[in-house]
């Protein structure tokens, strides 16, 4: 099946009734949470699982895929209206587009914002539909080896890209694969590190992590300090059509972000919100006036919003192609496919094409709802952050034991929940990002199972891992990213030193 | 507490982490290169585990300006918000749902700044009304049965 016969194949899944109502549930959630701070998009994700039992895969995906993306929309509302980025990656949003709302001119930020991530969306669709097959093909060739040192080289990267020093991340790695060997191993079906419990040797489970870590663990910040409800700016619907100018401002840094997101999206680690930070950077530099950037430049709004959007559907590459999850909300679309019986990997879209198709097809018809629904419906969303903090602060908490309990009636998994969430609180006080050991955790049996098949392989005569090209050039790019802070020290030094003599 | 004492004991702790998990995994098999067993991945686990806790173990100890946080004045309202979801965890089995979830719901009203005690917990019994009609009834969740029987 070609690009364009794949599209259309997938429209004609995307359009089921059912799907078409999973996605449309899926992006108003997305869009509630990115409007409102506690949960995050991970968290909601691992909430609706249960949900998604009674939907087809390709309908649980649909559905959960909505979330991830449609929080990136619903994340710029308040960071315009309010200066607090409802979602990490809109953090960059907060500085220009809340300064143009304090001008009157919130309406214009919001409209950019949400066709930003529409184009974005538009770009990333393309771009799933003409690079995965591609990608998938390649990965056809892929043995244990290839997928060991994907797995590694997606590790060492995280362990670069994220705020931590590279002591704390390669910690948080050990500590998210340490957490993966517990229970059965894949080869042999030895049980390890159970003491006793039976529970247990079904391994830890990755939802109650992943709430613990992104749900509980942001309500034991949000609890440090007394709510307060803020009034947002208020914003109406006739305000919102930008100018010629602001037109004419906005397209360029739009493709650009649209582009620059989506390939750092391909990325493992936070990306959506390096692709914030890096556009808003490559704006600021390109931009005729760059003394307006923080003051209300309305290119600070179009490239950012762009490129988290990007970022938001090139992470679903990865994934839909290898089987491989490069950032916590595919960690969480992971799960779901595994718990519908999907087999993950580069024959997903030889046995399951409704499945990939059809997801990929679902954005865009996902990306337009979005559009309907931050732009026109705006205000119902505005009206949300009238509510009550402290109401809403302890809803989610109840949500968070009720949801994790729901999936599988075990109150082993809530423990698990508490504990984690206790756990990643301290943890972000150190510095430590418990983000990385979710990932890792989601990474670990891949990585184990392929680094085990690949010994059986080469017999034990591991140099003739190393000596695969593919496998080589993965090692070697992740050791180079590893190492490039050193490599850049050692080079500037050298130039310095040249410029002495 | 001082940010190098909190680094110092997280360092610690994942060392000791690290060495439990060397120590369980030479327990199992460990096999051959060419036939490895479930002993060893989890063995070069641990070894990085070790690894990077005692790099942070001496970042802690050079690091120049650590910055200090009051971890009693700053975890005061989390601590209770902690307690009232292991609250929830231990009353669950034991009394059934309705009751953990108005505790939960008053106490973490109050952490979160919801002033007046009527208010609080009249709040709370409408939240828990939904809750068990979306979770009970809409979505078929089995909540652990009371003794007493609701």
């Amino acid at each position: 099946m070609n690009a364009i016969d794949g599209i259309l194949f997938g429209f004609s899944v995307a359009f089921e009734w059912r799907n078409l109502a999973a996605c449309f549930i899926g992006v108003l959630i997305g869009t509630v949470v990115g409007v409102l701070p506690g949960i995050g998009p991970v968290g909601a994700m691992a909430l609706l699982l249960p949900a998604t039992y009674a939907l087809t895969p390709a309908g649980a995906l649909i559905m959960l895929a909505g979330i991830y993306y449609g929080s990136m929309y619903g994340g710029s509302t308040t960071a315009i209206l309010l200066k607090v980025p409802g979602e990490v990656s809109s953090v960059v949003t907060t500085l220009d587009g809340y300064e143009m709302a304090r001008r009157g001119r919130a309406g214009p930020a919001l409209f950019v914002a949400a066709i930003g991530s529409f184009a974005a969306g538009t770009v990333g669709v393309v771009g799933l539909a003409f690079v995965g097959p591609l990608l998938s093909k390649a990965a056809l060739t892929f043995g244990p080896p290839e997928y060991f040192a994907l797995c590694l080289m997606g590790l060492m990267i995280l362990s670069r890209l994220t705020d931590s020093s590279l002591s704390r991340a390669v910690v948080m790695v050990a500590a998210g694969l340490a957490l993966s060997t517990i229970g059965m191993e894949p080869m042999s079906g030895t049980s390890r590190f159970t003491f006793g419990f039976l529970k247990m040797s079904q391994g830890i489970d990755l939802v109650p992590i992943a709430m613990g870590m992104f749900g509980v663990a942001e309500l034991l910040a949000m609890a440090e300090q007394k709510l307060k409800t803020e009034a947002p700016i208020s914003v109406r619907v006739r305000e919102l059509l930008p100018t010629k100018e602001d037109w004419q401002r906005s397209w360029p840094p739009i493709t650009r972000g649209s582009v620059m997101g989506f390939l750092f999206g391909l990325v493992p680690g936070p990306t959506a919100m390096i692709a914030t930070f890096a556009s808003y950077a490559l704006e600021r530099k390109l931009s005729k006036h760059p003394d307006q950037f923080g003051k209300g430049a309305i290119e600070g709004v179009a490239g950012p919003e762009a490129a988290n959007n990007g970022a938001a559907q090139g992470a679903f590459i990865p994934l839909l192609t290898l089987g491989i999850p490069f950032a916590p909300a595919s960690a969480m679309l992971l799960t779901a496919l595994l718990i519908h019986g999907v087999q993950t990997g580069p024959l997903m879209m030889v046995n399951n094409p409704e499945v990939f198709w059809g997801v990929v097809s679902s954005m865009y018809v996902g990306n337009f709802m979005l559009l309907v629904l931050n732009l026109p419906l705006i205000g119902v969303f505005v009206s949300l952050l009238r509510l009550p903090m402290h109401l809403i602060a302890s809803i989610v908490a109840l949500l968070c034991l009720v949801g994790t309990y729901a999936i599988s009636n075990s109150m082993l998994d809530i423990w698990v929940l508490l504990i984690s969430g206790v756990a990643a609180y301290l943890l972000r006080k150190l510095r430590f990002e418990p983000a990385i050991l979710v990932l890792a955790l989601a990474l670990g049996p891949i990585l184990e199972r392929s680094f085990l098949q690949s010994l059986y392989l080469v017999q034990g005569e591991w140099m003739e891992i190393l000596q695969r090209p593919i496998t080589a050039g993965m090692l070697v790019t992740g050791i180079v990213v590893l190492a490039s802070p050193t490599l850049l020290r050692l080079g500037r030094r050298g130039v310095a030193s040249m410029r002495k003599v | 507490m001082n940010q190098r004492t909190a680094g110092l004991a997280a360092a610690v702790l994942f060392l000791v982490i690290g060495g439990g998990q060397i120590y369980f995994s030479l327990a199992l098999p460990r096999g051959t290169l060419a036939e490895p067993g479930p002993g060893v991945f989890p063995l070069l686990v641990g070894a990085l585990m070790s690894a990077a806790s005692i790099a942070c173990l001496v970042l802690a100890i050079v690091e120049r300006n650590p910055v200090g946080f009051d971890l009693l004045t700053d975890a005061a309202r989390p601590a209770v918000l902690v307690a009232a979801l292991a609250a929830f965890l231990l009353l669950l089995p034991r009394v059934g749902f309705i009751l953990p979830s108005l505790l939960l719901q008053v106490v973490t009203l109050q952490v979160f700044g919801m002033l007046g005690v009527w208010r609080r917990l009249a709040v709370a019994a409408i939240t828990t009304a939904a809750a068990v009609l979306l979770f009970q009834t809409l979505l078929g969740v089995q909540f652990p049965t009371p003794s007493w029987g609701f």
